[in-house]
């Protein structure tokens, strides 16, 4: 996020886009809802009738897939009215003349055909988002999770640029981030093309740098493979051993089944966790882990803040804190690791990682720190793109509308499309909550009701969807949240599993899943 | 500026400060019960009446704005008296069950009566007795011993949004209740609790923390939830080695103490009967499931080896390494250190994306 | 006899006046105790006070919830024998229910414990029982509730704003009105002058929170929202006239399930609404959208359709059951000045002044304008003028300015905004020059003796006369109506001052199924009293085509017995401190207001419009009628 959660509430016009967030990030969903008691326009861009509908001054029903023509065609009635920041875009930013012409065949008209947004809708959304004077957007995976994923963030960028609403009290950029600590996992280098705080493994200067630091001579200079790469390698031959902590990529990965192959192939495969999961199960050596409330640590959370997690209570067993059995790892593997605490760990990370040089866990007990905190008396940068971007001129730059990899046809001729549900979170903890699943145990895809006659299909009744991919039997629930044609599934669920359907395209630059829409056809399981 | 004088002493405060919010200013203690600093102050219980000079009645601390020159009192012989009669008023309607209550030694009525020295009330209000509504796997409802603060009420439609909960009855009947009477979930309920934690009685309690610990037994941690990415601040309450329940913490930058129903309620995993409690090494076909349990030794000293084996063989891209978007920073800091200082590969990755 | 209730000039109150013909045997209440009937039995009665209390106690307060059922109890054992320990108890209980309750209900509610107490050995000697058995009926009041001609449920939806369940406080006021965004705008609120925080420091802004309400609504980007049963398949109804009071009766009957067809002479809908109050005063987008959502629960709207001209009044008796008659006052009243009715250019009545603009159709132009007139229809053509571009406006008016009938905001607005006010001043002759005005002759006016109104009647000064010059002239000095589409409809009687005669209370007219109500009826009044009168007028529909006859109900009773007994005390000692002041609404600042009709007046904000209604008292209180 550019802003904070508390500045949510300070917004004149959230447009939240793609994101479910009352029942994905429940608490962020407050702060709207706040700013939404206090005046401010709502504008849900949303396929589904979400809750936070109901909380909207505007509801923008776009076909999943389209929110690059829907934003675009935002972009061009700003363009065409001249709602745009003048000021701003001189003094802080390049590109604009070059979307200015990207957008002009954007038109009300076209994207309403394209998306199914009435094309007065895309004027008063514009408008109002225009208006301000301190608009905010919000977006999830509903925006990311396409073959467009990295083109939707950007033209969403090109939005606030264009508009000024961005490095200013209540108006921002704020990808609302999933994981608890997928924000702090990527800000560490859980990625294949960056070291910790994003310093790019192909600068020789940072390289050097860590390699000192870590004592070794030197570090592979070429970017690795992200995690769909490294599936495909290892149903190829060409990745042997695997190393997994923490996750569960048999049931979240697209194409379930193709993953399961890939990971039966390996030679050698590790999986650190505190369940026996579904991946778990075709390791060689599974090493029990530790659940946060048994040790101690930091988390960083969608809005950039590092918070510490304390020690409440043991392991289980013989089960040990992760950053210890690394550390014991490391040490058999001839590293020295003269880690005490992970608060040793975190003083390295400050050592190396110039966002996080100013945090130190004395400085986060009480509120916590949002990274950038380049020194130890920085108070943390709660606002992003305050003066300056972090190139300098925030840059424009043109994308355009493309329509997803799968589309539904005379044989599959529903969208499938999925997320998560309130009750769960992915496929694993909250499920081994006993008050949770006694409240959603079973999964159910959502019918329109007009679908649902057609197919002769009931409330309650168990249908079986198909994708070219795979199938699985589920409990169908009647209601209109979803339109004709489109059909939503949560993914939490072994027992149907929504990514054994999925489709496993990819966008180019971020390799991420195009989970939002692939093509299935219902058919009713009788009997 | 305003400035007023409160027990003898002059405040000078902001407009639209309220006579509670200068008083505390000046560390004087005025009880409460309804009055919520995160919750719209509405004036319910009266325990916070005060005199103010040249007024022929009381009024409430909590909700009423300071004026310039205003003359108060909060502690008069005959302001006590009225806040000693409106707990005893309290108190005629409570179930005088505090031995076995959940909210013992955290209940904001029992700490009022103690301060104010009453020891039970002269009449008991002839009211029915409600059924505990144990309707969700998640909270217990026990109106008998609601006291229509309004606290629940307030926080389900202010902070939530949700207006699941209103007063419902009226007069000595009236107590917090679901909007639809057939229960939470048909009204509405999306069980983020909120409503629990500000409870000041034991009308609402944890069903999980049942039996599991009295206040003063339970250690509190701070943590952070362990489930989306939005950080909300946590206290654990911790017994017996055993997490038995959890509010939130409030910090104003992120959650304020709000949770949703994740972070409140689903914590047990933690001691899931399913946890991992020992290495294990492969018996038989992969994906078999056939496992032997195994010392830390020898699961370690076996990972090391294939892992180094196979760089040796095949070179260090052959090997890839997932990181966790649900460990801490340190953990995802040593595994991709793991990966590049000691394996040397960038073969590394995680769920960022899923 | 014994009283124990005060007036306001600290007598004790002993006149009870009777319920619809039924003498009071006694009556509990805020005030205390009036007992005229020593044979009642007074505990008997407060334990039935007390039980009425308790069913009225919203339960939010600890002293009205708890201390008023205590009572109840201790008036139970006191009726078993009586225990002088009880009675200190009692009066421990009661005090505190007066000192520590919330809100006037309960704080109220004690009184008449308190007062049995003080007066228990007269009573106690006195002889329980022998009138024989009594009849109880409680009634609820509150000041501002019984001021407003149509009864809106003030406290309540200050309690739901405050309390911030916006929705639920739009539906109060839907019960009462559709119109709520229109009241919230242009009500000239006399609750607001029987509001008791204006006893302590200001009244509460309740026309305010109505357009807060309203507009929060909106704000959310919804339209408004009526609620109605089905269509129920009773006979249709005609309403002939869309304004305030034709509307309210649509939109009551239409909650009903009845079908009704109104019938509008003008291409709008609204009346005075519409063609009348200027936009700067309420928004177009506002009225219309508060008529379609009444259009919406499938009242029908025939415009241009003037009765008399496209359909007859008698088709209309043919065709409907019950007719509702609502034509407003449209026409100007004369000045009787020479050169009135020689058709100059340049002189226009003030109400046809209005209408033109408001519909688009030309009206005259030029540098200087003189309007006639000290009421809200003078302001509105004043006020409008200045935005239509005349350099002076004047506005002439006979009395002075602390007797203009107008709002004292109007004419405050008008001042500020550059209307140049003329007062004691009055026009006497008509200056044209070919056909066009010139400007107008005038006298000086003083005081002379008082006339049938109590007010000094204004008499020209001898000599005194002069000329101002102008180019338009406007008359506003009041409207009559025009009834010829009533021409040989028997039955129908006229006043004489140009209106129809109907029953006060029932509005039915002399013609079975006719009613009338609104300015037709009562001449040249507000808006709030319109609606008023399309409700009742409802309420009687109903009532005649469901029982074929029309008579006051209960509740007409109880209202006038409210306000015979009198529920405001202009002189009451509240208690309270003063010094929270009243929020004031935001306003546009004059220089952006004159540049259109833009609308002048902005409303609160969410901080300011819940912060406002913390000010209420809540003055509910709980009386009981002993029969």
């Amino acid at each position: 996020m550019t802003n904070s959660i508390a500045d949510i509430a300070k917004a004149d016009c959230l447009l939240v886009i793609g994101s479910n967030t009352t029942e994905n990030h429940p608490v962020i969903a407050l702060k709207v809802k706040e700013a939404v008691r206090r005046g401010a326009k709502l504008i849900v861009a949303d396929p589904r009738h979400i809750e936070l509908v109901d909380w909207a001054y505007l509801w923008l029903r776009q076909k999943p897939g389209t929110d690059l023509a829907l934003i675009n065609g935002l972009l061009h009635v700003i363009v065409k009215e001249e709602l745009y920041d003048k000021e701003f875009i001189a003094q802080r930013t390049e590109g604009f003349e070059e979307v200015k012409l990207a957008v002009e065949d954007y038109t009300p008209e076209k994207v309403a055909e394209v998306t199914g947004v009435p094309a007065e809708d895309i004027v008063k959304a514009a408008r109002i988002y225009a208006a301000g004077p301190r608009s905010s957007i919000l977006y999830a995976m509903g925006i990311t999770q396409h073959i467009t994923g990295t083109a939707n963030v950007i033209a969403l960028a090109n939005l606030a640029m264009a508009c000024g609403h961005i490095g200013k009290e209540g108006s921002g950029v704020n990808p609302l981030r999933g994981q608890n600590n997928v924000q702090g996992a990527c800000d560490m280098g859980g990625l294949p093309n960056v070291l910790p705080g994003y310093q790019p493994v192909t600068d020789a200067g940072v390289r050097r740098k860590f390699a000192r630091a870590w004592g070794v001579p030197e570090l592979p200079k070429d970017a690795g493979l992200t995690l769909m790469e490294m599936m495909r390698a290892a149903e190829e031959g060409r990745l042997k051993g695997m190393y997994i902590m923490g996750e569960n990529p048999v049931l979240t990965d697209p194409d379930a089944s193709h993953v399961e192959k890939a990971l039966q192939g390996l030679d050698f495969l590790v999986v650190q966790d505190i369940f026996l999961t579904e991946t778990a199960r075709l390791a060689d050596v599974v090493l029990p882990g530790a659940s946060f409330a048994e040790k101690e640590g930091t988390f960083t959370n969608t809005e950039r803040r590092v918070q510490l997690v304390h020690k409440a209570v043991e392991p289980p067993g013989e089960a040990r804190p992760d950053w210890q059995i690394l550390r014991e790892l490391m040490e058999r593997l001839g590293c020295p690791s003269p880690y005490s605490s992970p608060e040793d760990i975190m003083a390295e990370i400050s050592r190396v990682t110039p966002s996080y040089a100013g945090i130190t866990y004395g400085r986060l007990e009480e509120k916590g720190l949002q990274w950038p905190v380049p020194a130890a008396d920085h108070p943390g940068t709660p606002i992003l793109h305050r003066e300056k971007f972090t190139r300098g001129r925030g840059l424009f730059q043109a994308v355009h509308y493309l329509p997803p990899a799968e589309e539904p046809d005379e044989e599959y001729p529903f969208l499938f499309t999925t997320g998560r549900l309130l009750y769960h979170y992915h496929t694993v903890l909250s499920r081994k909550a006993r008050g949770l699943e006694e409240i959603c145990s079973e999964p159910v895809v959502e019918i329109n009701p007009q679908d649902a006659e057609g197919l002769g299909i009931q409330d309650g009744q168990t249908v079986e969807i198909v994708s070219r991919r795979g199938k699985v039997r589920v409990k169908a629930w009647i209601t209109t949240r979803v339109p004709r044609k489109v059909v939503f599934m949560s993914f939490h669920f072994w027992e149907a599993a929504a990514n054994l359907l999925t489709v496993p395209a990819l966008d180019p630059v971020a390799k991420i899943p195009e989970y939002k829409v692939c093509a299935v056809k219902l058919e009713k399981v009788t009997a | 500026m305003v400035t007023l004088t409160i027990d003898g002493r002059q405040v000078a405060v902001p407009e639209g400060t309220t006579i509670l919010e200068a008083a505390r200013r000046l560390d004087i203690r005025i009880p409460t019960l309804c009055y919520h600093p995160l919750l719209r102050p509405l004036g319910y219980c009266r325990l916070c009446l005060v005199a103010v000079e040249g007024a022929g009645k009381p009024v409430t601390a909590c909700n009423t704005p300071v004026a310039e020159g205003m003359v108060v009192h909060t502690s008069t012989p005959e302001i006590e008296e009225w806040r000693k009669g409106i707990i005893e008023m309290l108190l005629s309607q409570h179930p005088a069950d505090c031995l076995t209550c959940e909210k013992a030694g955290d209940c904001d009525l029992q700490d009022c009566a103690y301060q104010a020295g009453v020891k039970g009330p002269a009449w008991k209000a002839e009211v029915a007795s409600l059924p505990v509504l144990r309707d969700n796997p998640f909270i217990v409802r026990d109106y008998n011993k609601c006291i229509v603060c309004g606290r629940c009420v307030r926080v389900c439609l202010e902070v939530q949004g949700n207006a699941a909960l209103e007063l419902v009855g009226r007069g000595i009947e009236t107590k917090a209740g679901t909007v639809d009477p057939a229960g939470l979930k048909e009204a509405g309920c999306v069980f983020c609790g909120n409503c629990l934690q500000v409870c000041p009685v034991g009308a609402l309690t944890e069903r999980a923390g049942e039996g599991r610990g009295r206040e003063w037994e339970l250690k509190k941690v701070r943590s952070i939830c362990s489930y989306c990415g939005v950080g909300c601040n946590l206290t654990l309450y911790v017994k017996d080695g055993k997490v038995v329940k959890v509010k939130g913490y409030e910090n104003p930058e992120v959650n304020n103490g709000w949770l949703c129903v994740k972070g409140r309620f689903g914590f047990d995993y933690i001691h899931s009967p399913d946890r991992l409690t020992k290495p294990l090494i492969r018996e038989g076909a992969r994906g078999s499931g056939n496992f032997r349990e195994a010392t830390w030794e020898e699961a370690l000293d076996l990972v090391a080896r294939e892992l180094r084996e196979i760089k040796e063989s095949h070179g260090p891209d052959v090997l890839g390494f997932l990181c966790s978007a649900k460990c801490t920073n340190e953990e995802n800091y040593l595994l991709q250190k793991l990966a590049r200082g000691v394996m040397g590969t960038n073969n590394v990755d995680h769920c960022a994306r899923l | 006899m014994l009283s124990t209730w005060r007036s306001g000039s600290n007598a004790y109150k002993t006149s009870l006046p009777p319920l619809g013909g039924r003498p009071l045997r006694a009556f509990i209440g805020w005030g205390g105790i009036i007992l005229k009937d020593a044979g009642v039995d007074l505990l008997a009665a407060l334990k039935e006070y007390y039980r009425a209390v308790q069913r009225e106690s919203c339960g939010r307060c600890v002293p009205c919830r708890v201390g008023t059922k205590l009572i109840l109890q201790i008036l139970e054992k006191l009726s078993e024998g009586d225990q002088s320990a009880l009675r200190r108890q009692l009066k421990s209980i009661a005090l505190l229910v007066q000192q520590g309750s919330k809100c006037e209900l309960g704080q109220s509610a004690a009184k008449p414990a308190l007062d049995f107490l003080d007066n228990f050995d007269r009573l106690a000697s006195s002889a329980p029982g022998e009138g024989g058995p009594a009849e109880y009926k409680a009634v609820v009041a509150a000041p501002c509730m019984q001021r407003c001609p149509a009864h809106l449920d003030i406290p309540r939806y200050m309690e739901c704003t405050q309390e911030v369940r916006f929705r639920e406080g739009l539906d109060v006021i839907r019960e009462s009105t559709a119109l709520a965004g229109v009241l919230g705008r242009v009500c000239v609120h006399p609750c607001e002058d029987h509001c008791r925080r204006g006893l302590v420091d200001e009244p509460l802004a309740i026309r305010g929170i109505k357009r807060f309400l309203a507009d929060y609504e909106l704000g959310r980007g919804r339209r408004p929202r009526l609620d109605g049963a089905r269509m129920n398949g009773r006979p249709p109804v005609a309403v002939i006239g869309a304004g305030p009071a034709g509307l309210s009766c649509a939109y009551q009957l239409a909650r009903r399930g009845y079908k009704v067809t109104v019938y509008e002479a003008l291409p709008v809908a609204g009346g005075m609404l519409a063609v009348g109050i200027p936009p700067y005063r309420l928004p177009r987008d506002i009225l219309q959208g508060e008529i379609e959502a009444i259009k919406e629960l499938g009242v029908d709207i025939q415009y241009n359709t003037r009765v008399g001209r496209e359909i007859s009044f008698k088709e209309l008796l043919q065709s409907y059951r019950a007719v509702f008659i609502a034509t407003g006052l449209h026409e100007s009243a004369r000045m009787g000045v020479e050169g009135e009715t020689a058709g100059y250019e340049g002189f226009v009545p003030g109400v046809k002044y209005l209408r033109n603009l408001n519909l688009g159709l030309p009206v005259p132009r030029g540098k200087s304008i003189a309007v006639v007139g000290g009421g809200n229809v003078a302001m509105d053509c004043a006020r409008s003028s200045v935005r239509l571009g005349f350099e002076e406006v004047y506005l002439l008016y006979r009395r002075s300015r602390a007797e203009m009938p107008a709002n004292e905001c109007e004419v405050r607005d008008a001042e500020a905004e550059g209307v140049k006010f003329y007062f004691q001043v009055n026009p006497v002759r008509i200056v044209a020059e070919d056909g066009k005005v010139k400007g107008v002759e005038c006298v000086r006016m003083e005081l002379g003796e008082p006339d049938a109104s109590g007010r000094r009647r204004p008499v020209p000064v001898p000599g005194s006369e002069f000329f101002l010059s102008c180019e338009v002239l406007v008359p506003a000095i009041g409207q009559v109506a025009d009834l010829s589409f009533l021409d040989g409809m028997e039955g129908l009687e006229v006043t004489k001052g140009g209106t129809l005669a109907v029953d006060p209370v029932t509005l039915a007219t002399k013609v079975p199924g006719v009613f009338a109500g609104g300015d037709i009826v009562l001449g040249p009044r507000t808006v709030v009293e319109a609606v008023a009168q399309g409700n009742r007028a409802a309420l009687s529909i109903d009532q005649y085509l469901t029982s074929g006859k029309v008579k006051a109900g209960p509740q007409d009773l109880v209202d006038a017995w409210l306000k015979e007994f009198g529920v405001f005390d202009a002189v009451e000692e509240v208690g309270l401190p003063s010094g929270w002041p009243r929020k004031e609404e935001k306003a546009a600042p004059v220089e952006e207001r004159l540049q259109d009709f833009r609308e002048v007046e902005l409303g609160f904000d969410f901080d300011d419009g819940v912060a406002e209604t913390a000010r209420c008292l809540r003055c509910y209180r709980v009386g009981l009628m002993v029969f």
